[in-house]
């Protein structure tokens, strides 16, 4: 940055993302995460062409059998597949997860960077609401407002992003703030740059980086409350095979057939796992101090 | 000190009131028609006419929102769940202590092991301790609460036949609700604890007292931890509300009478107006304990109080 005084701001930009990819890349158990994603992701994708089966294929002749050569992670009560219903139920929960954070970011981006640009009364009234909502736990609220719409996909995946919404909008808030006194911003303004033209092109990519942070732990979350509403009979419910929903399914069964709980926790847990390692990384590659 | 107090007991009862709203509000957004719920699908028109005139669901939903704060804030009066008559108010007070025990000896459990770990793992920064407790942390914030309280229930009940798989029937049943919410809180605890004590340990001050040649363990106690500390008292609130969250979740799991099962039994009978009180009496519970830990933090650390006092004023100076 110090010795190439390019004028265009698109070239620095990008240097810095560089930079922060190239110290990524050294971070081993960040890469670890990224690589356990894209397995996992690729898993979900491809689940047809992984499995011989189909989720809801029952084998009477195979029920409650443990781990096989035919069935590599057993089969549940009704002879289903395991396997290929954590294949499957990958969709699921990696759609609840980052559907409901593009959802909550969308709107939460939008507040947020209005409210943190302008300031005012409306910022004021904005986050005295945002005040009421987080004196609510987390849970609790995601509960109460999954139980106003219903379970179900499309449902939960609304649930959970409104209620990201207010966590999204005060990140971003604070995040323009902390961007809102910068020379660049001056100089936008010197341009006459329009308001919208200021906060989308100027202010925006430079604390895009953070906000990615805080989508990675975002998604992790979301997939955990994901799980946990279908526990409690909100979200996602079988027959689909979300793992919330198959750990649920496995309750029942948990003295004798305790592999039916397990490997789709296990399934969680990795995919939380690797999120929050890419999370961390990320967080620590952009930050010089923490460099050491 | 005092003025701080009351300010903040003041500032309080517009979010709780305001939590009160917004719950009422959420909740009366849900389709379908109370009256009918309470009466089935049997009942003609005219009972449910009858009944919507009782319930005082005619009204326009502010006189309702109002008549309900009133209720609630002056007589302490939630109204009755719909297909039962024991009043809400009085299964909350039954059912409040249970969940509140869980929680707390969750966040007893979680802050005895979550600082020392953190703490421990920062001075041994890179060290194995360090990757032993990140690695624990990590995996424990990764399980959702009640796939923890299923393992343990398979452990230690299917398994050993150590302790009570559900119930309330003595002290010994607490004991798995208690780590199954407190593993996370203390993964996440951890992980604050080791971060500020980190960045304490890379501060001028440390160096100073280490340069003067005290003992290590002498500039962690009276240098490093009352400065690493301060963010972690914080950081309490947002523990305890990952607690009472996992209570209400993993209450399900162990067959527990507490709130958490009544608002999962209503969410199921869609029963609603037993979820909007039992939500909002928990959210002002929570904001009670953000209250208390607020006050504790300002008391510890004066920055933060004479800060806050002059928030608004600096507010009006920025823009």
């Amino acid at each position: 940055m110090s010795d190439t005084n390019t004028p265009k701001t698109k070239v620095k930009k990008e240097s810095q993302l560089l930079g922060v990819l190239r110290r990524l890349k050294k971070n081993k158990l960040a890469m670890l995460g990224g690589v356990i994603l894209i397995i996992i992701v690729l898993a979900a994708i491809f689940a047809p062409f992984l499995t011989p089966y189909t989720y809801e294929e029952m084998d009477y002749a195979n029920v409650l059998s443990g781990p096989s050569r035919q069935h590599l992670c057993g089969t549940d009560n009704l002879g289903r597949d395991l396997l290929t219903r954590m294949l499957y139920g990958a969709r699921y929960s990696l759609a609840l997860g980052f559907v409901s954070v593009i959802f909550s970011q969308v709107f939460g981006i939008t507040i947020g960077s209005i409210v943190g640009y302008y300031g005012g009364r409306v910022e004021d009234v904005v986050m005295r609401i945002l005040d009421v909502i987080q004196s609510i736990p987390g849970t609790l609220f995601t509960i109460t407002v999954a139980a106003v719409f219903g379970s179900g996909f499309v449902n939960t995946i609304l649930a959970l992003g409104i209620t990201h919404i207010p966590g999204s909008a005060r990140t971003t808030r604070a995040l323009v703030l902390s961007v809102r006194k910068n020379d660049y911003l001056e100089a936008a303004e010197a341009c006459n740059c329009s308001d919208i033209r200021k906060i989308a092109t100027h202010i925006l990519p430079n604390i895009l980086s953070y906000m990615i942070v805080s989508w990675t732990t975002a998604t992790a979350y979301t997939i955990l409350q994901a799980a946990s509403l279908s526990y409690i009979g909100l979200g996602v419910q079988p027959p689909a095979p979300e793992w919330g929903a198959l750990v649920t399914a496995a309750r029942s069964y948990l003295r004798d057939y305790t592999y039916l709980m397990i490997f789709p926790c296990i399934c969680i847990a990795l995919t939380v796992l690797s999120l929050n390692l890419l999370g961390d990384g990320l967080r620590d590659a952009m930050d010089p101090k923490m460099k050491r | 000190m005092i003025k701080y107090t009351i300010k903040r007991i003041l500032l309080m009862i517009p979010v709780i009131l305001g939590v009160t709203a917004l719950i009422f509000i959420l909740l009366s957004l849900v389709p379908g028609d109370p009256a009918r719920l309470i009466l089935g699908n049997e009942a003609t028109v005219e009972m449910v006419a009858a009944k919507r005139e009782e319930l005082g669901l005619n009204d326009n939903l502010i006189v309702r929102l109002f008549r309900y704060i009133k209720d609630v804030f002056l007589h302490f009066d939630f109204g009755t769940g719909y297909y039962s008559t024991t009043p809400i108010a009085s299964e909350i007070i039954e059912r409040l202590p249970r969940t509140m025990t869980i929680a707390f000896f969750g966040i007893l459990v979680t802050i005895a092991i979550g600082i020392p770990l953190g703490v421990l793992a920062a001075v041994h920064q890179n060290g194995i301790i360090d990757r032993i407790c990140m690695l624990i942390s990590m995996v424990g914030v990764a399980v959702p609460e009640f796939c923890v309280a299923m393992i343990l229930v398979t452990i230690f009940s299917s398994r050993l036949g150590l302790l009570p798989s559900h119930g309330i029937s003595s002290w010994v049943c607490y004991i798995m609700p208690v780590m199954a919410t407190s593993l996370a809180s203390v993964a996440g605890l951890a992980r604050n604890a080791r971060n500020s004590t980190l960045e304490a340990i890379r501060s001028d001050y440390v160096t100073t007292a280490r340069s003067k040649g005290v003992k290590e363990w002498k500039v962690i106690v009276h240098h490093v931890l009352p400065n690493s500390m301060i963010p972690v008292i914080n950081s309490l609130a947002g523990t305890f509300a990952t607690s009472m969250g996992g209570t209400i979740i993993i209450e399900n799991v162990f067959s527990i009478p507490g709130m958490g099962q009544y608002i999962v039994t209503a969410i199921n009978n869609r029963d609603y107006n037993i979820i909007q009180g039992s939500v909002i009496v928990l959210a002002i519970i929570f904001s009670i304990i953000m209250l208390i830990v607020d006050l504790l933090y300002a008391q510890i650390d004066p920055r933060i109080k004479a800060q806050y006092l002059s928030a608004g004023k600096r507010r009006k100076k920025v823009q």
